[in-house]
């Protein structure tokens, strides 16, 4: 449409694109309401714990700054008593003072009540105190100092000492100061220094501390408020709990010195059997080995069934993995120490092969004896080695029973030794498991030492029966014939009909067994010959 | 102009479905449509003809019918304001049928008259609004003065036509396209059968 044209709509018509365009509003409306509801919450949430912690904080801060300003209220009173006299009214007084000067001079009244404190200990009155208090102030502001060194100044000056007074009021007059007339000096001091107290009060600097007065003193009355509240509770600490803490430890101290005992002992002694771990692992490295070894033999089956395709291979692959699994099956059961030799056999048994069983099996057993004879060795070490201190600790643990954590130490080696053992039956059935496999793939049985006697012992039978076999079979002697004149060569030269004779010796078939035998060879023979359809043998004889 | 009018809806989707069965329906519709937008063109470009100020074809014997050789940005015949050329004017008076913007009431148009020309569209809405001037003067005062005495208050050209004739031009589209979703109805019917 024309844009910046006057446009006159005669037909409208609805459009959903505007309708759509609403809907994804709505939905974007929606997940932002809920994003800022999410927001919000979360906000919230912060802002609470905010809420909380500051509230905490405002409360730690108040006691605090109560107790503070108790202690430094303490100190003055019982300072005002000692030096001045004071009675409770004065002393009352002197407080409101304090509190209320340290909000139009911006000195906090920690700093104040001190000052004071000094200054009425030098002059004997809280008056005099309080109007050289101002006069102190006066100075800090004009020597841009805090109170207590003004203060000091004054009182040394109080005493016959303007030194300090001097280096902080520069003004002074020599002979005002030699004159040391107290009046005069105070009076120029004053002079000096009157106002700037007030003056720096008005500074946005001591504005601000005035603030912070003003919340300290806050803080300080939520803070007395407080105070009860924490005192019962230090109360009820004080005269219940810990009386029952004490009692409890004067009952139970002698077993917790001998539980504590007992677990540092615990400590030590695992210590020192990880040590003889270790040690024993670099003592017999060769057992190790021989696991990694065993560990290596179980791959090595996984790569022959995979390989082993053909049957010659297959056989060849057999060999290896006996001599290979054999040798490992039997070196572990041997290593493993408290393995028994029948372990070892059996796992011969399970390999199988008469080669194992003969030579490999006594080659292998003297491989075991070796290792066991290293191990014994490794283990009979001398009593100073760090094996035998492992193992003296264990069986101390052991001997020590229920007492100290030896128990559960030792009950955990045990477990552990357990696993180990489950965990190594386990490989020797999944070995067991593959070599089974691999004999059902390829339709093999598993030559054990009797099957295989068997075997050979069937195979010899069978040998022997067919020679037998040999030796009994039937012989043949043929006797022709021709035309009734026997030839004796056993070649008939004339046609005619001749007769053959056969005798048969042990024989073991029928006469019509043979006849029919022979019958059929002949005509073969006829028939190889280039005899016509008519040249065939013909029987003469009918069989019985 | 007027307040109330008539929402067609399914206009599209009608003429979608109904092209696949019957497309001489379709053109049936369109031409409806098209006859009734090309009607009240014809009576807009009649109303822009008919201007005139007794002596010349401009509203008024001040519009120049040319663009000043040496404009004065002050008045009438100054650069910004356009001359009125009738022909330009009638020009720009044209029929769409192009959807446009989405209102805020999910409308748009299915057909429209549009006023081109600056100078057309100056006649057209003309002291529609009523803006003063510091000193309570309504600006261009006497020129909607006379413009409005000769040619009724705004709106002048297009927006008077459609203003006559929306009513008859909407209920005719409307009739056009509820003959249409009942010839698509018959020939969905059919399908079913």
């Amino acid at each position: 449409m024309a844009v910046g044209a006057v446009v006159a709509r005669i037909i409208t018509q609805y459009s959903d694109k505007g309708s759509k365009a609403a809907r994804k509003d709505i939905t974007k409306l929606g997940k932002g309401f809920d994003d800022f509801s999410k927001k919000t919450v979360r906000a919230f949430a912060v802002a609470t714990a905010a809420v909380g912690a500051f509230a905490i904080k405002i409360g730690k801060d108040a006691v605090q700054a109560a107790i503070a300003d108790q202690k430094s209220q303490v100190l003055l009173a019982n300072s005002l008593r000692n030096t001045t006299g004071a009675t409770d009214a004065a002393i009352a007084s002197v407080e409101a003072y304090v509190s209320k000067l340290q909000l139009e001079v911006g000195v906090v009244d920690d700093e104040l009540r001190p000052s004071l404190a000094k200054l009425a200990a030098v002059t004997g009155s809280v008056s005099a105190a309080q109007g050289l208090l101002g006069t102190a102030l006066d100075v800090s502001a004009f020597a841009t100092v805090d109170l207590s060194t003004a203060t000091n100044a004054i009182t040394k000056a109080l005493q016959g000492n303007f030194r300090g007074l001097q280096n902080l009021v520069k003004g002074i007059d020599l002979t005002t100061l030699k004159s040391k007339d107290l009046v005069k000096i105070f009076e120029e001091v004053e002079a000096i220094t009157q106002g700037s107290a007030a003056a720096r009060a008005n500074t946005l600097e001591f504005r601000l501390a005035i603030l912070r007065i003003r919340y300290s003193e806050i803080l300080e009355t939520l803070g007395y408020k407080l105070l009860p509240v924490i005192e019962k509770f230090a109360t009820v600490i004080q005269n219940k709990v810990l009386p029952q803490v004490e009692a409890w430890i004067a009952a139970n101290g002698e077993k917790l010195t001998t539980a504590f005992s007992n677990a540092s002992t615990a400590a030590v002694n695992l210590i020192a059997i990880a040590i003889s771990f270790s040690d024993w692992i670099s003592n017999n490295i060769g057992l190790v080995k021989t696991f990694a070894i065993i560990v290596g033999g179980l791959f090595a089956v996984g790569k022959v069934a995979a390989f082993a395709t053909v049957i010659g291979k297959l056989t060849a692959a057999f060999t290896a993995l006996r001599t290979s699994a054999g040798l490992a099956a039997v070196a572990t059961a041997y290593a493993t120490g408290g393995a028994s030799v029948a372990s070892a056999t059996a796992a011969l048994a399970l390999i199988g092969g008469a080669a194992a069983l003969t030579g490999g099996y006594i080659a292998l057993k003297n491989a075991g004896n070796e290792v066991r004879a290293k191990n014994a060795q490794a283990l009979a070490g001398s009593s100073s080695s760090v094996s035998e201190r492992g193992r003296t600790a264990v069986r101390g643990m052991r001997t020590r029973g229920t007492t100290g954590g030896g128990n559960l130490i030792t009950n955990s080696l045990l477990n552990a030794q357990n696993q180990l053992n489950n965990a190594k039956k386990k490989e020797l059935t999944i070995e067991q498991k593959i070599v089974n496999a691999m004999l059902k793939k390829y339709g093999l049985t598993l030559m054990t030492g009797e099957i295989e006697a068997k075997a050979t012992a069937a195979a010899i039978n069978a040998n022997l029966k067919r020679q037998k076999a040999i030796a009994n079979a039937p012989t043949v002697s043929l006797a022709a014939q021709g035309d009734g004149s026997a030839t004796g060569n056993g070649s008939i030269i004339n046609s005619g009909n001749p007769n053959v004779n056969v005798t048969i010796n042990t024989p073991h078939g029928t006469k019509d067994d043979y006849i029919v035998e022979i019958e059929t060879g002949l005509n073969t023979l006829q028939r190889r010959r280039g005899a016509g359809a008519g040249g065939g043998f013909f029987r003469t004889r009918a069989m019985e | 102009m007027a307040d109330e009018v008539i929402v067609l809806t399914g206009i599209k989707e009608t003429l979608d479905a109904l092209k696949e069965f019957d497309k001489s329906a379709v053109r049936k519709f369109n031409k409806v449509i098209n006859t009734e937008l090309a009607s009240a063109e014809r009576d807009a470009h009649g109303i822009a003809r008919g201007i005139s100020n007794g002596k010349s074809d401009t509203p008024m014997s001040g519009w120049r019918p040319y663009n000043a050789a040496r404009p004065q940005s002050s008045s009438r015949g100054g650069s910004g304001w356009p001359a009125w050329n009738t022909g330009e004017v009638v020009a720009g008076i044209r029929k769409t049928k192009a959807q446009g913007k989405v209102r805020a009431n999910y409308t748009t148009s299915a057909g429209a008259l549009l006023n081109k020309s600056a100078a057309g569209a100056i006649f057209e809405v003309a002291g529609r609004k009523s803006g003063k001037d510091a000193t309570g003067r309504r600006q261009g005062d006497q020129f909607m003065r006379t413009l409005s005495a000769r040619f009724k208050p705004a709106s002048r050209l297009i927006w008077r036509v459609v203003d006559k004739d929306r009513a008859k031009i909407e209920t005719n589209v409307n009739k056009a396209l509820e003959e249409a979703k009942a010839e698509l109805q018959k020939h969905l019917n059919r399908e079913r059968v």
